[in-house]
């Protein structure tokens, strides 16, 4: 280890291809801020066009000036065992880590980085600071023997071998293929998404471009007059669900196909991995202890077709890093059953008897909503907004019943090493979270709650917290005590 | 749900229902009302520094008004500081601390040891004044345990015996 040190002793900046990377990113991020107030001047009228031109290009001067400065700006080095990182464009920040400290060293590589031989580089670190550090490229065969450092540091001071990724591992038999997902599973992946919730998002979308070129005095109104008085009727109301609903399809097929395209789930030693991507090829690892609860579900049509949708929920290193999630769409009930028997050692999930929660997780919600109802309805009807109140209506009517099927799935039991968590709407929701990856317990009351003897449990975890709502006041105790028994009675690490 | 389950029926798990809890300690009362005392005190600051450039707003009805509201408020806040201050609480067991609070929306969070990471001693200016400090507890789960309106030495003592007990686990 001390041979190589040598190396990252010195302050080592990113590669070349991090200024157009950052240039990239930054550019991006203006751009997307910019969109509305760039559609709203388009819009509104040609006169304008050439001060748009020199807002750009004033923006782009400045983007380039910034990666440049930041480019320069940023280096690391390593000294006595502790990663130095220098950052920050406007004021400098340095930052150490003890190599100890560092939970994983990952790579990421879209189409850019491939053509330049690049990686970007992300670095984890332990513990409840929101550190992560990310560096934009770096020279692939440097990238590859700085994680070589870090994880011998880390072998080192730890006595633990740490599983090292696939790059360290010559041997590609190591890893045994759970799933991999080929051309018409991502087809079916992406027909089966939950396109009434995506249709509504594109809805509210259309609704805030609308409003915002409103707002920006544009008649939109007006445009629309050559077209026939438009008659408000059930067929247009169709209509536009249709629309909506196939572009919702559309969207979604494209994300599906960019986002999991060949995927592979594979298992090694004492582990998980996934490897997908179109143009960026990702790699996502979690280890067996570092995975605090597992869950999977499904919707409506996915259940005809018994897809599943399984996550691996494993130790977030920082709050914004959420790409630690492993999502793995497309899981047959026996690809599920093969994971939970290899993290769970062949437990019966199905043997552990769950318990139903108390009837007023529906009724208390159905009452509030239907009171929130009757007086903003009654507040609309006054000033004569009827299609509002419909719609509201609707909506609260949608949210009642969702709230009901809800009531009905949820349910909640363990065996006195593992508790289950059932629920959803439509589909199938379950959750697995081995007691002793608890972290702190929680009980809550409400004055309602109160009343009737009832209680919310929430249990977090390193990786989320799970709610179990409305259960007997005596339960949610006993469940309480006997949790923090497992807890406190093992010596098991959560991690 | 009954524990039925055999394995641990034969065991008496302690239960958080018997727990007498810990009061903090009697100042914290003051701090928390002079924190309200100094919100309320700056929102009507604030007010007036507004009133100086649109003058409608210091005409009598409506200062009257507005005076009336914020005496009303104030007093409101200050009962249920008094309130959230009798609600408060904590306590030391061998392998854990539960602390409680709400007034209305009651809850208890319980910290095992042997899931705390580190631990903070923290003092704020009002605080400082009455030599009260609070203890954060940090553990994986994220939301951070925070035990207020303890006196500097215990909440010192609290420390050093969490510390202990983290380490003593971790030795096992």
């Amino acid at each position: 280890m001390k041979k190589n040190d040598g190396e990252f002793s010195v302050p080592t900046r990113q590669s070349y291809v991090a200024i157009i990377m950052i240039l990239f990113k930054t550019i991006n991020i203006v751009f997307r801020q910019l969109i509305p107030v760039l559609v709203v001047i388009l819009l509104g009228g040609s006169e304008k066009f050439d001060y748009i031109l020199w807002v750009i290009s004033v923006i782009a001067l400045l983007s380039m000036i910034y990666a440049i400065v930041n480019f320069f700006r940023t280096y690391f080095y390593i000294q006595d065992d502790e990663l130095v990182m220098h950052t920050g464009v406007f004021s400098h920040k340095k930052t150490i880590i003890p190599l100890e400290r560092i939970q994983s060293v990952n790579f990421e590589q879209n189409i850019v980085h491939q053509i330049f031989d690049v990686l970007k580089l992300n670095i984890d670190t332990a513990g409840t600071e929101k550190n992560e550090f990310q560096f934009q490229a770096i020279d692939a065969q440097k990238a590859k023997r700085l994680r070589e450092i870090i994880m011998a540091g880390k072998k080192v001071s730890t006595g633990i071998a740490l599983n090292t990724f696939d790059e360290n591992q010559p041997n590609k038999s190591a890893y045994k293929e759970i799933l991999s997902l080929g051309f018409t599973d991502l087809l079916k992946i992406g027909l089966t998404e939950n396109h009434i919730r995506s249709g509504g998002l594109i809805f509210v979308f259309f609704l805030w471009i609308y409003q915002n070129l409103q707002e920006a005095g544009l008649d939109v109104d007006e445009y629309s007059e050559e077209i026939p008085e438009w008659e408000w009727g059930i067929n247009s109301i169709v209509l536009i669900v249709f629309v909506f609903l196939m572009i919702s399809i559309l969207i979604s097929l494209g994300r599906t196909v960019i986002k999991y395209f060949d995927l592979q789930f594979l298992r090694f030693d004492n582990g998980f991995k996934i490897v997908s991507g179109i143009f960026t090829k990702k790699e996502v690892s979690a280890q067996d202890h570092k995975i605090q609860f597992i869950s999977w579900s499904d919707n409506l049509l996915r259940k005809i077709i018994g897809y599943k949708n399984l996550k691996l929920h494993q130790t977030k290193a920082s709050k914004a890093n959420k790409s630690q999630l492993i999502q793995i769409p497309g899981c047959k009930a026996h690809h599920i059953q093969d994971v939970v028997d290899t993290i769970f050692d062949n437990k019966d999930i199905n043997e552990i008897e769950v318990e139903r929660v108390s009837f007023f997780y529906f009724k208390r919600f159905a009452m509030i909503w239907t009171g929130i109802l009757t007086i903003v309805g009654l507040i609309l009807l006054w000033f004569e907004l009827y299609n509002q109140m419909w719609i509201l209506t609707g909506l609260v009517i949608m949210m009642i019943i969702g709230r009901f099927l809800s009531y009905r799935k949820i349910a909640y039991g363990h065996d006195g090493q593992l508790l289950v968590l059932k629920g959803g709407i439509f589909g199938d929701k379950n959750t697995i979270l081995p007691l002793y990856k608890v972290q702190t317990v929680k009980i809550y009351e409400t004055p309602f709650l109160r009343k009737k003897s009832l209680c919310t449990l929430i249990l977090r975890t390193a990786s989320g917290q799970i709610t179990i709502p409305y259960l007997p006041s005596e339960s949610g105790r006993n469940l309480g005590d006997f949790i923090l028994y497992k807890i406190e009675s093992t010596h098991r690490k959560w991690m | 749900m009954k524990f039925s389950n055999e394995q641990i029926k034969s065991l008496q798990l302690p239960s958080i229902d018997v727990i007498e809890y810990e009061k903090p300690d009697i100042a914290y009362r003051k701090v928390l009302m002079y924190s309200v005392l100094i919100f309320a005190f700056v929102l009507l600051v604030g007010y007036f520094v507004v009133g100086y450039f649109a003058e409608k707003l210091l005409t009598l009805p409506i200062l009257m008004i507005v005076m009336l509201t914020w005496s009303i408020l104030t007093g409101l806040a200050i009962i249920f500081t008094v309130k959230s201050y009798d609600n408060l609480g904590y306590a030391l067991r061998d392998k854990d601390i539960l602390s409680k609070s709400g007034v209305f929306f009651k809850s208890i969070v319980i910290v095992p040891f042997n899931r705390v990471q580190h631990s903070e001693i923290e003092q704020g200016p009002i605080e400082r004044l009455f030599g009260l400090a609070e203890l954060t507890l940090f553990t994986a789960g994220g939301d951070d345990e925070t035990i207020s309106g303890l006196s500097f030495d215990k909440a010192q003592m609290l420390k050093n015996y969490i510390t202990a007990k983290v380490a003593a686990d971790e030795e096992e």
